[in-house]
């Protein structure tokens, strides 16, 4: 820029970060110097080019991450119950509501409860179904899990 | 309350209840958000998949402690804005020059190269494209930054506040960003 102007001044100026009379200075300056209006013109296309970016796209892998999160939180969760479990003592039986016949969303969904909610909160069809509503996928995802999560635990208990 | 801080404190209330649906709601509002900045903040698409998942699980252990009726996404954002510095802070060169940008596209280092003779922008392609290309060029830090003023519309002060810089070295990243990227840019934003 061949004038006095520098161009942090003026990037400051187009983020609206200068004081009133800074300002004014840099807009009477504008009005004589075609080289920093030109560089002006340019930033500003940049700035609203930068604004309008289409976003990522989302990676089929993305759908994993739901299942992964779960996973490893499920995973702390019984390491902290394990660890403020007395000695010798093993983990409460589960409450009945898997077996009064709910079908596969409550066995499922209880499931999740067991593992997340320290045994103490049992949703049920209506939260099932809700989910299911708002996400297929990751109601689909949560019930594999969920199933997965039950097998491992009955598994555990027949050793 | 706006609808959307209304769905932000059912979810806050049903995580402190320990209610696996707020975990399950928590993720299907906000995991595509959480990629899509960590994506655009270390132009990669592994780590960015990484960052998701270490975002949520940061978020689980700390959400007993966060008060209902603030909005979840700058909360998010921040968390996000902290694991994607550690990564940074950890794999300093994340931006590949030898990376393509889009399938059959120019790579990075072309694109950074930048066309001496103007007439060949055109086979070049999109502005949009190459300005994509420009700003994952950009290193991590000025790439944030960049992200943090631009998409998300913070101020220098903000900007400094989320990723802990001080306001100076908010405003020096910045401005050399945009000096770049202006520059890389100055043939198609001319045309």
């Amino acid at each position: 820029m061949g004038c006095r102007l520098d161009d942090e001044h003026l990037q400051a100026y187009l983020d609206g970060a200068l004081e009133p009379a800074e300002a004014l200075l840099i807009e009477e300056h504008l009005r004589i110097c075609p080289d920093c209006r030109r560089s002006a013109r340019l930033f500003k296309l940049l700035f609203w080019e930068m604004e309008h970016l289409p976003p990522p796209a989302l990676p089929s892998a993305l759908a994993e991450v739901s299942d992964r999160v779960m996973a490893a939180w499920e995973e702390e969760q019984e390491r902290s119950r394990a660890a403020a479990r007395p000695a010798g003592r093993t983990a409460p039986a589960r409450p009945g509501a898997a077996r009064q016949g709910a079908g596969r969303a409550n066995v499922a969904w209880n499931g999740l409860s067991l593992a997340l909610g320290g045994f103490g909160h049992i949703p049920g069809v209506r939260a099932a179904g809700a989910l299911a509503q708002a996400s297929p996928g990751l109601a689909r995802r949560t019930a594999r899990w969920a199933a997965r999560f039950l097998w491992n635990r009955a598994r555990a208990r027949g050793r | 309350m706006h609808p959307l801080d209304q769905a932000d404190d059912q979810i806050i209330r049903l995580c402190h209840r320990s209610s696996p649906e707020g975990f399950a709601r928590l993720i299907l509002a906000y995991q595509e958000r959480v990629y899509r900045q960590a994506h655009r903040f270390l132009a990669n698409r592994e780590d960015a998949l990484d960052i998701t998942q270490e975002v949520f699980l940061s978020a689980f252990r700390a959400i007993g402690r966060f008060q209902a009726g603030r909005p979840l996404w700058p909360w998010l954002r921040r968390i996000t804005v902290n694991a994607c510095i550690n990564t940074i802070r950890r794999r300093p060169s994340l931006a590949s020059l030898d990376q393509q940008v889009v399938d059959g596209g120019p790579s990075l280092g072309e694109v950074i190269a930048g066309p001496d003779d103007v007439s060949s922008i055109a086979e070049l392609g999109g502005l949009r494209e190459h300005l994509v290309a420009a700003m994952e060029g950009l290193p991590p830090l000025h790439r944030l930054v960049i992200v943090l003023r631009h998409e998300q519309g913070l101020s220098y002060e903000e900007i400094a506040g989320e990723t802990g810089l001080p306001v100076g070295t908010v405003k020096t990243y910045l401005y050399r960003a945009r000096r770049e990227l202006r520059r890389r840019m100055e043939p198609w934003l001319e045309a």
